[in-house]
């Protein structure tokens, strides 16, 4: 499921389960194309929630999490972040990692 | 700041751009195609199946506990997902080296898309499937216009900026495109990136040199893409209603 987070929902869209947070802004081209690798994974992936953070909408949880670059990806399992990765990255590899995460 | 807009010109001086948009009853058809696929995904629902096949999501006993398995995408394993199909409730397969059971098996199906699916959606004024597509047709030609109004106003900020003058300090630009580049990393670095990437950096550059500021912003992503937005607020109250559609919902 993609889910879109305020600062006042995200901790409780990551306390459980396998959860990918994608930071992204509107303007930014490598988040476009990070937002539809994952929602081609969400659609084959139903054990995974996305939740995506809008850096403009969420500056308390940007910033908590000091987000200076962006897409900025953090991985979750039951509420602990268990992988970082800033940058795009290729469907392949976000694909691999998501199988780790859950697996 | 050494770099600094000198003068900047009235947006009424320039030459605007052609912004009437035509939309046909096609383009808005498949939006809404779209969407209901979408909507339709999203509300699926699961049933019982009787035997593995592509697709099915299977609860396999695994070590002292369970796991899920969407089968035919090869997150878990592509032999054990290979070897799934087929097998029922009950039935034994070997997962590393060890048995084990096949617990359930699912299948996620698409609801109906009827006046039952819109109500369901609990969307004002609409009780019918009928009335969800006028809903997603006023929807989509209102999001749009607000696209076309922002993608206007992102090209017209490139012709003001053209026409006005600029004090620009090249060692300045040098530092802050470094900046730039930490902020929105691309996977790959080629040529062609580096083009975009150089383009989408001047557009901001000289948007925070049009609002006077300092170069915070370029530290902090959040600040960068509200900076960006305060930019262009003016070219988009000063389009706003110069974006027009033609657009015939009749056939």
């Amino acid at each position: 499921m993609i889910e879109y987070a305020t600062d006042e929902t995200f901790k409780d869209m990551v306390a459980e389960g396998a959860v990918v947070v994608d930071f992204f802004g509107k303007t930014c081209g490598p988040c476009k194309e990070i937002g539809r690798v994952l929602e081609t994974i969400e659609d084959e992936m139903p054990f995974v929630n996305i939740v995506k953070v809008d850096v403009d909408e969420c500056p308390k949880t940007s910033d908590e999490f000091r987000v200076d670059g962006i897409p900025d990806l953090y991985f979750y399992k039951d509420g602990e972040i268990v992988k970082h990765e800033l940058g795009a990255i290729s469907e392949e590899e976000l694909r691999s990692i998501i199988g780790e995460l859950i697996y | 700041m050494k770099s600094r807009l000198v003068k900047g010109v009235d947006y009424k001086y320039l030459t605007l751009p052609n912004m009437t948009i035509e939309i046909t009853k096609e383009d808005i058809e498949h939006e809404i195609e779209t969407t209901l696929k979408a909507e339709r995904l999203s509300h699926r629902y699961f049933v019982e199946e009787e035997v593995v096949e592509k697709d099915s999501i299977v609860e396999l006993s695994h070590n002292d506990g369970e796991i899920m398995v969407h089968v035919g995408y090869f997150y878990f394993d592509e032999t054990v997902e290979h070897n799934l199909l087929g097998k029922k409730v009950g039935d034994e397969i070997l997962v590393n080296g060890k048995t084990e059971k096949v617990l359930s098996i699912k299948k996620r199906c698409l609801p109906d898309l009827d006046d039952d699916f819109a109500k369901s959606l609990m969307l004002e004024g609409v009780s019918t499937f009928s009335d969800y597509k006028t809903y997603l047709e006023n929807y989509f030609l209102d999001f749009y216009h607000k696209e076309y109004v922002l993608y206007f106003a992102m090209e017209i900020f490139d012709l003001w900026q053209e026409e006005s003058l600029w004090e620009i300090d090249n060692d300045e630009v040098e530092a802050l495109f470094l900046k730039y580049r930490g902020m929105y990393p691309w996977s790959e670095e080629d040529e062609e990136s580096l083009v975009y990437q150089k383009e989408e950096f001047f557009s901001m550059f000289y948007m925070m040199l049009s609002l006077g500021e300092e170069d915070e912003c370029f530290s902090k992503i959040s600040e960068c893409e509200k900076m960006m937005m305060r930019a262009i607020e003016p070219i988009k109250a000063f389009i706003e209603d110069k974006v027009e559609f033609s657009w015939q919902k009749e056939d």
